[in-house]
């Protein structure tokens, strides 16, 4: 990410820097302000050991498909919390359910986010917020950026 | 305690069922059909009256969609009538049609609307056919494995989901169409013959099975749970392997839902469907019609019959019965229209072009596509939702196959493309809760595949192992089941393909085997020989010449009748029975000579009888001349008829033997089969009309099996002149010289020539 970005984000996230908008060439047109506002349920890994559901191979969990030829169960316990995948999973669930077009934006959820550094989880590694804005900027659609800086090839989320 | 087991469903469509019964212990059990041979071999609708396990599941939504339509449609109202599809079979427990020594009568009674249920029964028309006993899709695969849902099936079935279903639609339609203008081809060349509206109303029945079997994947495209881009294929070769595919649909299963096996898995708990049942209070599942953009309420699968009673649904309905009737009617129009006229349709009715988007650019919206990701515990409207897609379940799914064999996928691959999507479609939810760009299979975003298997939408060249288009050829074995499946139908073509040699070779054989075998043999005989049996000779026949002497195709002869006192379908029966020879009538001289079998003889109901070896190498038939008759002589005689001096008579005849006969008449030195004509004492003066080689009789390829009995192939036809003798003797010399055999001489008709 470039300083510039780096910048905008942090002067965005406080407005404690208008002086950089001066320093930098201005991002055109995609870089987006957060926006934060309202009420929302934050999911937690706790919600999912509400469900009792009828155990998975091994003991392992809880089964949610089952057929003579395939089995697909949910290993709550199981769930290795730094493993790439879970990470992505767990940073897209947690900005998708903050995000609420009109009163919080991918910026605004980002920013909302524990941040996986701080032993925080669901949450996103602190590149992702950054990310983001780069990938907006590159993309210009709020969603497909988002989905880039979580899921893509470069992901923010190391390992995915 | 809320205990969630899913399974991957038995159909993902408006619900198709199979009901069967099975005799127990105590009672009497009706029930569902297991997949695979059961399915093909029962009905597709409950018996009226009967209370069926499961049956307030067990709704044959397909049928009754199809029922509505066409009573709606304006067709004739017969065309909901049951009919009977009637092949034979041929090997021990298999419904694999046969065209040749059936042991079997398969008698299958449907009506159309069952027949839209076939795409969740079997692959295929040709498949279902052949009793889903073989694998159309692999042929490598085991037919029982190939057939069950969970297994093989549900990876095939993305063609039951928009945009492929229309694929899947036009190709039949097309068939449809094509057959139907068949019908009307020969219900012009049939014309005045209405005595031969049977051909003419199988092939109209055929051309709307077609278009039954094609609307399946219409209905389909119009359930909620199926307007949307699953991902997958049905062609293997789309596919890297088995697991991708398996991988692929049971994902898809996740979004559609599975209440229709769950419930009857695990019947204490109640399940809905989250994209096909009706949403809690405050939520609705919508779609996007593709005819006017507007937005529409919808359900799917299993609640038809809430649809029916919610006018918020009626839209929903009244565009797939527009869809529907306009497809049917253009079939029906087609044909020649022998089950009646084509009336007007059901007033408020409103067409729409089911060639056009407006029947096949309907698409869930976003958001509901993401309530249809979800788990719904309960029913409507206290249902519970429980995030699965999108949600943080996604990060503790985890995925194994219990396949047979060595079958297998990178599974973090999988779930996180799974995830992936879940998170584009829940992000679509909130953006675009109206927009449609999810169901139309994700296309703009980077990558929408899943486990490299794109949304449906990427795949739509038909599969090569969908039913074959017109014509068919008989020499391809699924064409020939399909063929044989609608035989009557099929009598047109067959004028130009059956030889008369293969018509002979069903005769003569319906005292062979059991009475199960019997009577097949002999139906089959007269199913196939019927459109080509002139009763009576080339100089002189029936007047209502049969369907293939109308189209001027191959047609054989009865040999002689009773002029137009013999009943047509009568004298089919006696052809294949061979009793019609000794029903004759022959000038004798001046007078006429009735002939008549007599005796014991007559018991064998025709021109053929057991004649037990005598201990010499000789087995005879007599021919005399007894007064006005011909009869026999004894139990140990047959008798044929006599003509006049210096008539010539024309016959051919095999043998059926039990297999020990042939053997040692075929190992021994001089294995030839001789006619001879003798009169007085057989032996005596013979002449040799015939000297047949062991090649013609004992050749492998020449003799049938009939376990432990064997037939020889028709003999060539031999003309008897008969001289001024008084006790002429024909002789069927065998080389067989000690023993005692079971023996058949078989004749067929013998024509008096002069």
């Amino acid at each position: 990410m470039t300083p510039c970005i780096w910048a905008w984000y942090a002067w965005s996230m406080t407005t404690l820097f208008p002086f950089l908008i001066l320093a930098c060439p201005t991002p055109a047109t995609v870089v987006e302000v957060p926006l934060l506002e309202g009420e929302w349920e934050r999911p937690a890994w706790d919600d999912l050991e509400e469900l009792e559901l009828p155990p998975g191979p091994d003991g392992e969990g809880y089964v949610l498909v089952e057929t003579p030829e395939v089995v697909v169960w949910a290993d709550i316990d199981g769930i290795e919390f730094e493993e790439p995948l879970t990470v992505a999973t767990g940073c897209s669930a947690s900005v998708i359910a903050c995000y609420q077009p009109g009163q919080r934006n991918l910026s605004g959820c980002l920013g909302d986010t524990p941040v996986c550094e701080d032993g925080l989880t669901p949450c996103c590694p602190r590149r992702c917020a950054t990310d983001y804005q780069e990938a907006l900027r590159r993309l210009e659609e709020p969603a497909r950026a988002f989905m880039d800086t979580v899921w893509g090839t470069n992901s923010c989320v190391e390992g995915l | 305690m809320i205990v969630l087991l899913l399974s991957i469903p038995s159909a993902w469509a408006w619900q198709s069922e199979c009901y069967t019964t099975e005799e127990g212990k105590t009672e009497t059990v009706y029930r569902l059909c297991e997949d695979g041979k059961e399915k093909a071999r029962n009905r597709w609708r409950p018996e009226p009256g009967v209370i069926y396990e499961h049956h307030d599941l067990a709704i044959p939504e397909h049928a009754l969609l199809w029922d509505s339509a066409l009573l709606r449609a304006g067709l004739p109202e017969e065309l909901l009538s049951e009919f009977e599809l009637r092949t034979f079979g041929g090997l021990e427990d298999s419904w694999v049609p046969v065209d040749a020594d059936p042991l079997f009568v398969i008698e299958r009674t449907v009506d159309l609307g069952q027949l839209t249920q076939l795409p969740d029964m079997s692959y295929t028309l040709y498949d279902w056919a052949s009793g889903n006993e073989s694998c159309p899709v692999d042929a490598s695969l085991d037919p029982e494995k190939c057939h069950v849902f969970e297994k093989h099936m549900g990876s095939y079935n993305s063609s039951h989901f928009l945009p492929q279903a229309r694929v899947f639609y036009t190709h039949y339609h097309a068939l449809a169409l094509d057959r139907a203008g068949r019908c009307a081809e020969l219900s012009a060349e049939l014309s005045g013959r209405s005595d031969l509206d049977e051909y003419l109303l199988a092939c109209e029945r055929e051309a709307l099975a077609m278009e039954a079997v094609g609307q399946h994947y219409l209905q389909d495209a119009w359930s909620s749970g199926h307007m949307w881009e699953r991902w997958g294929s049905p062609a293997a070769s789309d596919w890297d392997k088995l697991g991708t595919a398996v991988a692929v649909a049971a994902a898809s299963g996740l979004w559609h839902g599975v209440k229709g096996l769950a419930e009857k898995k695990f019947p204490k708990y109640d399940w809905d469907d989250a994209m096909c049942a009706p949403p809690p209070a405050g939520e609705a599942v919508l779609y996007v019609d593709g005819k006017d953009a507007s937005l529409q309420h919808a359900v799917g699968d299993l609640f038809l019959n809430f649809a029916q009673n919610s006018s918020k649904h009626t839209p929903q309905l009244d565009a797939l019965y527009g869809c529907s009737i306009a497809g049917m009617r253009d079939v029906y129009a087609a044909t020649g229209m022998k089950h009646g006229e084509l009336l007007e349709v059901a007033e408020g009715t409103e067409l729409r072009d089911v060639g056009s988007d407006a029947c096949w650019e309907q698409r869930v919206t976003n958001q509901s596509l993401q309530s249809g990701s979800q788990l719904h515990v309960g029913t409507y409207p206290s249902q519970r939702s429980y995030s699965i897609g999108g949600g943080l379940m996604g990060a503790a799914l985890k995925f194994r196959f219990l396949l047979d064999g060595e079958v297998s996928i990178d599974s973090r691959a999988f779930w996180k493309d799974y995830n992936r999507h879940s998170a584009e479609l829940a992000l679509l939810a909130k953006d675009a809760p109206q927009g449609t760009e999810a169901a139309r299979g994700f296309y703009g975003v980077e990558d929408p595949s899943l486990l490299g298997m794109l949304p449906n939408g990427g795949y739509e060249t038909l599969p090569d192992w969908l039913d074959p288009a017109y014509p068919w050829d008989p020499n391809v074995i699924q064409e020939q089941w399909l063929s044989l499946l609608f035989a009557d139908s099929h009598a047109a073509e067959r004028c130009e393909t059956a030889t008369p040699e293969y018509l002979h070779n069903l005769r003569l054989l319906d005292q062979l085997g059991e009475e199960e075998e019997r009577t097949a043999r002999l139906a089959f005989c007269e199913q196939m020989a019927k459109p080509h049996l002139r009763i009576g000779t080339e100089a002189s026949y029936h007047p209502l010449d049969p369907l293939c002497g109308v189209l001027d195709g191959r047609v054989v002869y009865s040999g002689h009748h009773n002029g137009a006192a013999v009943d047509p379908d009568q004298g089919v029966k006696d052809w294949c029975q061979g009793t019609l020879l000794l029903d004759g009538q022959f000038e004798s001289g001046e007078s006429e000579t009735a002939w008549e079998l007599y005796g014991e003889a007559q018991i064998s109901s025709g021109i053929y009888t057991v004649i037990p070896h005598t201990g010499s190498s000789m087995l005879d038939l007599y021919i005399r001349e007894w007064g006005d008759h011909a009869y026999a002589r004894g139990s140990q005689r047959l008798l044929a008829p006599v003509p006049t001096e210096g008539a010539e008579f024309v016959f051919r005849w095999r043998v059926l033997a039990k297999d020990d006969y042939f053997r040692f008449g075929c190992e021994s030195a001089d294995p030839r089969f001789l006619v001879r004509l003798d009169s007085g004492e057989y032996g005596q003066d013979g002449e040799v009309l015939l000297n047949v080689p062991a090649s013609d009789w004992c050749g492998d390829d020449a003799v049938k099996d009939y376990g432990s009995w064997k037939l020889s192939p028709w003999s060539d036809e031999v003309t008897i002149r008969l001289g001024p003798k008084e006790d002429p003797i024909l002789s069927f010399v065998s080389l067989v010289n000690s023993g005692v055999y079971d023996v058949h001489v078989l004749v067929d008709s013998v024509r008096r020539v002069k």
